[in-house]
């Protein structure tokens, strides 16, 4: 081994792979259609999800290219939307790839997701530094807290989603033994936080706080714990499988009490099946809600996709939705679009009441959630 | 002939910045990260023949150190670095030291562990890592006012620190280290016999190799300016190994090529969207049967035309 | 409690060790680690889903063919992947299974989907109380099957010439061929015998945590792990590493923590081979 020995073709060869490698650049797209990014889970065990999202988004996109497109303010034609679509891979290594690609490779003007919170916190800076609107999904709370003007929302914040838990479980349910449980993830973290702050706020502590690894499938210790604690209810905040996996163990260790569960929709219904009866959650969209919007949207998507949508679809539904309306009144501008988002209010569509404040957060409509037979049903409405 | 046209890759290399767009000169941003966690592995596994699967640990260790002096105590990248690199050492020291006891086989699964072990230190060491949630908003480095803000800009940084590895470990493989590691990879027991101190040595090649993989740590934090415990899995432990063996083992130009080569496939592979990781598994196992020695060296057999005959001049 | 945790473990190890066990035969006959090893449990965990749940076969008919499908996988992936690389060196053997490994994982992926599903356990996971403390029948069958298993491997190799036959070729392959044994057969046997072991482990398993495509690596570390405590190459040391191994999980989760179970197994590990370097039953 040592020396390589190549001919001068071999070092051409060489050097004409480095170059076709760095080289290429992608094809400046046509002037017509206005480009919309999305990044989500398209690959890897939460792939799901990046489905039910993308889908959502890939609905509103149709009907609104179906009517003619987006005109934007000081236009005169319509023009159609191209969705471009990366994988973030569920993790924020892949996902600031991702984002960069949309960003700088394909330059669209906006765009929707990530969904999961530990992607979209480290990633926020690229749209940022290249000032560019990015609609997310993601329910951290510090998202909107740092001071980055060109991040929005389309669901509300888990400062929100906790509140509404928490106000149910001693209102509704008169609870004063909760133990907290969580998913060792941005999104968990920050959920049970807020959860406990909003405790705090009735004069409670938790008898309990425990968590598990993304990824783990072996929930035993910590659900022994909770039955140890003699907790009357659980919250659980983080991913749907070990959720799943946890409420199972509870049950069948002959668990009694009240179960709660973060992100209580069809995936976390898929996969805990008949143990999924009775869980309490939260949602800002669920798909046995009667308001007509929410049930034109569900109809259509039932059409489009041969399943319900879940909160995720809805979300990014609306997103695209919004993004029309800011475009339409503000011009394709970012700027402008910027600003017309953060002044934006009482934009209804299917999930709700849209009320943007200047940090990017969207208001504060949220549902408490319950399952039976396998759907979700709204058991409480706040803010709508 | 050689060095006219090493001399002319490296001027394309350095016009760069000049004229790749963005997103590929990112590419070529952490494609030389990894070549550097290539040529560093190298070390440990081709010279010296010690199957190590924790190389993710230094990585790791590099990355947090640079990070934690810069976020807590606000010191500037050039000392983060080198700090960097020094702690990585450490560690390396510690991994190297159960080859006192344990060998082969027994010593693959202690890397792994080790490897696992520093990922689950980090995510549980809240206080001091941040835990799962990550570290953020890592400064640039800066030197006289100017940032390295850029893709533009880091690439010359890393750049440079990928030559100073490939050179320093050329440099080592053919000094008497160099020779120490080989003797010990080809027959451990041999070179015990003629007097060589395999112990200090394999330590040694743990040591330099983990330095050179803490460096690329650090440029690693402060190019994505944020890390967390998932960017240093086993899994990374398995690409830059196979980055290694696909360039051909104890080859350094050979990881070099290895690291641009599986780095960059899952780009140009895109298409295949989510087919293309079990099209990887069939490449590795192909490989293996078909290419064991390495690209480099396969490329090497193939008679590109005669080569020596009309070579004319250097 | 203490009790009841220490049975979970012996039950949970007794499949990790079920897992070493067939790692070890491999390493035995081919000299091959196989980290393709916990891909054969991931997929007979699919089949019996699929058969068992989403066909409606009988139990004991979708238990058989699923393992005996992983053994034809097993076969397969040795004629394939495995016997292409006889003889190279350990580096190269690992990369090779590991890129099985990767493309069985991935192939899953897209046959039955990327998130996990549910198994409904047979063997009854309804907790019953016997004198103060709360046993859970699935775990006791557990290990009901496994020493059963065990016992007739046991008779296997010592018994029947096969068994014999096989244990030749584990200890010497060269001898074992110039006594005219087909190697290139038994090695292919050994090989089923190990997925069908594999597959038997991931049957167990899937009603305890999911049927998922990704159970198969960190499944196949416990089993590394526990074969090299037990003593890398002993069969008795692989079943006896990988009980250790699900007992200090479960031990270490419940009285210290969740998040430090794996840590602990790892420190236990290096500290049993500071020790005994060549593992708890083998002579250095």
């Amino acid at each position: 081994m040592g020396r390589i020995k190549f001919s001068k073709l071999g070092m051409l060869c060489l050097m004409g792979v480095l170059l076709g490698m760095f080289g290429t650049t992608s094809a400046v797209g046509a002037a017509d259609p206005i480009k919309i990014g999305f990044v989500g889970i398209m690959t890897g065990p939460n792939a799901l999800n990046g489905e039910y999202c993308s889908e959502g988004a890939k609905l509103a996109v149709e009907e609104i290219n179906a009517m003619g497109g987006i005109k934007p303010a000081g236009e005169a034609k319509a023009r159609p939307i191209e969705l471009i679509a990366e994988d973030d891979g569920g993790t924020p290594q892949v996902g600031v790839n991702a984002i960069n690609k949309l960003v700088h490779q394909h330059k669209v003007f906006a765009f929707l997701g990530p969904d999961y919170s530990s992607i979209t916190f480290p990633s926020m800076f690229v749209a940022q530094q290249a000032a560019v609107v990015q609609i997310t999904s993601s329910l951290a709370p510090k998202i909107t807290a740092q001071g980055n003007a060109w991040i929005f929302r389309s669901r509300p914040s888990d400062v929100v989603g906790a509140a509404v838990i928490v106000d149910y479980f001693m209102n509704e349910l008169k609870l004063t033994k909760v133990a907290l449980s969580y998913t060792n993830i941005e999104y968990g973290i920050s959920g049970i936080e807020e959860a406990e702050k909003n405790l705090a706020k009735f004069n409670i502590k938790p008898v309990l706080r425990v968590s598990h690894a993304a990824g783990d499938r072996d929930l035993t210790p910590p659900a022994a714990k909770i039955i140890e604690s003699k907790a009357e209810g659980v919250i659980d905040w983080g991913l749907q499988t070990e959720a799943s996996i946890l409420f199972r163990q509870l049950i069948q260790m002959g668990y009694k009490g009240k179960l709660f569960y973060s992100s209580l929709d069809d995936i976390f219904i898929g996969v805990a099946k008949e143990f999924s009866e009775g869980v309490l959650g939260i949602s800002n969209y669920v798909y046995t809600d009667e308001r007509p919007a929410a049930q034109k949207f569900r109809k259509a998507y039932v059409a489009r996709f041969k399943k319900e949508p879940d909160l995720h679809s809805g979300a990014y539904y609306d997103a695209v939705y919004i993004l029309k309306e800011a475009l339409e009144k503000a011009g394709l501008e970012r700027v402008k679009v910027k600003d017309f988002l953060h002044n934006l209010k009482g934009f209804r569509k299917a999930t709700g009441v849209f009320n943007y404040d200047i940090n990017g957060d969207c208001g504060h409509f949220q549902c408490v959630t319950v399952a039976k037979g396998l759907k979700t049903l709204i058991s409480k409405r706040y803010g709508y | 002939m050689k060095k006219s046209c090493g001399l002319v890759i490296f001027l394309i290399l350095l016009s760069f910045p000049l004229w790749v767009p963005h997103y590929p000169l990112h590419l070529a941003c952490m494609v030389g990260i990894f070549v550097i966690l290539a040529v560093s592995l190298n070390i440990v596994v081709g010279f010296a023949g010690q199957i190590s699967l924790g190389h993710a640990a230094f990585f790791a260790v590099g990355a947090y150190t640079s990070t934690l002096l810069a976020v807590k105590w606000g010191i500037p990248f050039w000392f983060g670095i080198f700090a960097a690199g020094i702690v990585s050492l450490a560690f390396g020291i510690l991994l190297g030291i159960p080859t006192l006891r344990v060998r082969d086989i027994y010593l693959s699964v202690v890397t792994i562990c080790f490897g696992l072990m520093v990922q689950l230190a980090l995510v549980n060491l809240e206080s001091i890592t941040g835990g799962a949630r990550g570290i953020y908003g890592i400064p640039r480095p800066a030197i006289a006012g100017f940032s390295f803000s850029t893709p533009q800009s880091f690439y010359y940084l890393i750049l440079f620190f990928a030559l100073l590895t490939i050179f320093s470990s050329l440099r080592l493989l053919r000094s008497r280290f160099g020779r120490a590691f080989l003797s010990i990879r080809e027959n451990e027991l041999a070179a015990e016999t003629v007097g060589i101190r395999t112990t200090y040595y394999k330590i040694l090649a743990f040591a330099v190799s983990s330095f050179y993989a803490g460096l690329a740590g650090s440029l690693y934090a402060h190019y994505v300016s944020y890390i967390n415990p998932d960017a240093f899995t086993f899994g990374i432990s398995i690409d830059v190994l196979v980055m290694i063996v696909i360039g051909g083992l104890g080859n350094v130009w050979g990881s070099v090529i290895g690291a641009i080569v599986i780095f960059l496939l899952p780009e140009y592979l895109r298409f295949m969207q989510q087919y293309y990781r079990a099209v990887f598994g069939i490449g590795l196992i192909f490989m293996m049967v078909f290419m064991r020695s390495g690209i480099v060296s396969t490329l090497q057999k193939i008679p590109w035309g005669r080569s020596s005959s009309s070579r004319v001049g250097g | 409690m203490f009790i009841q945790q220490i049975i979970a473990g012996v039950a949970m190890g007794g499949i990790y060790g079920l897992v070493a066990l067939g790692f070890t035969l491999i390493w035995n006959a081919a000299a091959v680690v196989n980290f393709a090893q916990g891909e054969f449990c991931m997929i007979s965990g699919f089949l019996i889903l699929t058969f068992f749940v989403n066909w409606g076969w009988p139990f004991p008919m979708a238990f058989l063919i699923s393992i005996l499908l992983s053994g034809v996988l097993g076969v397969i992936v040795e004629r394939l992947a495995i016997r292409p690389i006889r003889g190279a060196d350990p580096l190269t053997a690992i990369i090779t299974t590991l890129g099985v490994s990767i493309f069985l994982s991935n192939s899953a992926k897209f046959v039955w989907g990327t998130h996990p599903f549910h198994f409904p356990s047979v063997f009854g996971d309804k907790p019953m109380q016997m004198a103060k403390i709360t046993l859970i029948p699935q775990n006791l069958w557990i290990i009901g099957i496994i020493s059963a298993l065990v016992i007739s491997l046991y008779f296997f190799f010592f018994g029947t010439l096969t068994g014999k036959v096989m244990r030749a070729v584990a200890q010497d392959r060269q001898t074992a061929s110039l006594m005219g044994i087909s190697v290139n057969r038994m090695i292919g046997m050994i090989f089923g015998l190990s997925a069908i072991m594999g597959g038997l482990a991931g049957i167990l398993l899937a009603p305890i945590i999911y049927v998922a495509a990704d159970i198969g690596l960190p499944l196949v570390l416990k089993a590394f792990m526990g074969a090299v405590i037990g003593g890398f190459g002993s069969l008795p040391g692989a079943l006896i590493g990988g009980v250790v191994i699900g007992i200090s999980e479960n031990l270490s989760a419940f009285y210290i923590s969740s998040d430090y179970k794996d840590v602990i197994s790892f420190a236990v590990l290096i500290a049993i081979l500071i020790f005994k370097p060549a593992g708890l039953f083998l002579r250095k």
